[in-house]
């Protein structure tokens, strides 16, 4: 029944018959966890536009075989796992410097530049972009997989278990790939560790 | 990673979002008790942070109008009913079509095949002499009327026989 369905799910049947205001409504919601997803694996602004408006162009294309028991958040970030899985590979076969990676040297994501350029001269917001420079190659160094996993980590609308479905594995292979790839950055990043150069922001720990 | 259970999961809590106030005093009471944990835990903490102060890539302001775009020139490139659904069968219907095709052919060859034999067959018959002259049963009847020889006969011509060899010396 319609009513015991989660809210994104009657949206899709609803976009299931051609309705586009529906699919309007899920595009808004999604559209930001779903960029950076992409952003997050790809670490290119532009691919990771392209990527994404395919994404949703995707979920259109592929509204008739969704199937209601699934939920649709698990359902969109694995045709968006799919999409990075290829153009990764695509990329891996026809390797080539991208322009994204051409305008910004330093390896700050594009996305952030044109913020940060307008700040800079604080010191402050320098120590910033010099942190989230290091943590931002760190990420990158990640394997794919270990990536993804540590992406969807932070997408608080998903579960464990469904990590575990969009990531194509087990309940505990996906916490281990999550453990590994925290190992990884904490001993990379270890110096801004201890020294607690990155203040703390949000939340209590 | 940490066998305690309950510390456990609140670093795989913190691992997702900041701890509540009732979480992270619980995970202090933890560390109190195991200040061994507590070097990585302070390293657990601030790496969450960081993590959770990655900024979001920027979204282009016409990004949904974008979408929306692409999908409006999707919907009226893609034909829609029968039309959409006989592009979705399409390429099965090919493999079908192929399949059967093939299945005729072999079929047909074999068929073919199977006359050939035939033919070959026939036509050995027809090249073999046929066994008896026409002419050679015009004189069927007179035969066949003439007297068959009985038993009687050949035990008269043995003992006759006989006789002429009693005879010779």
């Amino acid at each position: 029944m319609p009513g015991d369905l989660d809210p994104d799910a009657v949206l899709m049947l609803r976009v299931k018959r051609g309705d586009t205001a529906a699919f309007s409504v899920l595009v808004e919601k999604y559209k930001q966890p779903v960029l950076n997803l992409a952003w997050r694996l790809l670490t290119d602004q532009t691919e990771a536009e392209d990527l994404a408006q395919n994404v949703f162009v995707q979920v259109w294309k592929s509204a008739g075989r969704y199937q209601a028991t699934a939920k649709f958040s698990t359902w969109l970030f694995t045709i968006t796992r799919n999409l990075c899985w290829n153009e990764i590979r695509r990329r891996a076969r026809h390797p080539a410097e991208s322009l994204e990676q051409a305008r910004a040297p330093d390896g700050a994501p594009g996305g952030s530049q044109i913020k940060d350029r307008a700040q800079a001269g604080v010191p402050e917001q320098l120590l910033r972009r010099e942190l989230e420079r290091k943590v931002t190659e760190a990420l990158a160094d990640l394997p794919a997989k270990q990536r993804l996993a540590l992406a969807l980590c932070q997408q608080e609308e998903l579960s464990y278990d469904e990590i575990a479905t969009v990531l194509g594995c087990s309940l505990s292979a996906t916490k281990s790939l999550i453990f590994r790839a925290r190992e990884t950055l904490k001993a990379r990043l270890k110096p801004y560790l201890q020294t607690g150069a990155w203040p703390e922001k949000t939340g209590q720990l | 990673m940490k066998s305690d259970p309950v510390y456990q999961q609140l670093q795989e809590t913190l691992w997702r979002r900041p701890l509540t106030a009732q979480e992270a005093a619980a995970r202090r009471a933890y560390l109190a008790q195991h200040p061994e944990l507590q070097a990585d835990a302070a390293a657990e903490a601030a790496l969450s942070a960081i993590l959770a102060q990655q900024p979001s890539a920027a979204m282009p302001s016409n990004f949904t109008a974008r979408v929306l775009r692409v999908v409006a020139a999707e919907r009226q490139s893609s034909p829609p009913g029968w039309r959409s659904a006989w592009r979705r069968w399409r390429p099965r219907l090919a493999i079908a079509a192929t399949v059967l095709a093939t299945g005729w052919v072999v079929q047909q060859q074999r068929l073919k095949h199977q006359q050939q034999a035939l033919a070959l067959a026939a036509q050995e018959m027809i090249r073999t002499p046929a066994l008896t002259d026409p002419q050679t049963l015009a004189d069927f009847e007179i035969i066949r009327q003439l007297p068959q020889p009985t038993v009687v006969a050949d035990e008269k011509l043995l003992a006759l026989s006989d006789e002429l060899l009693a005879l010779t010396p």
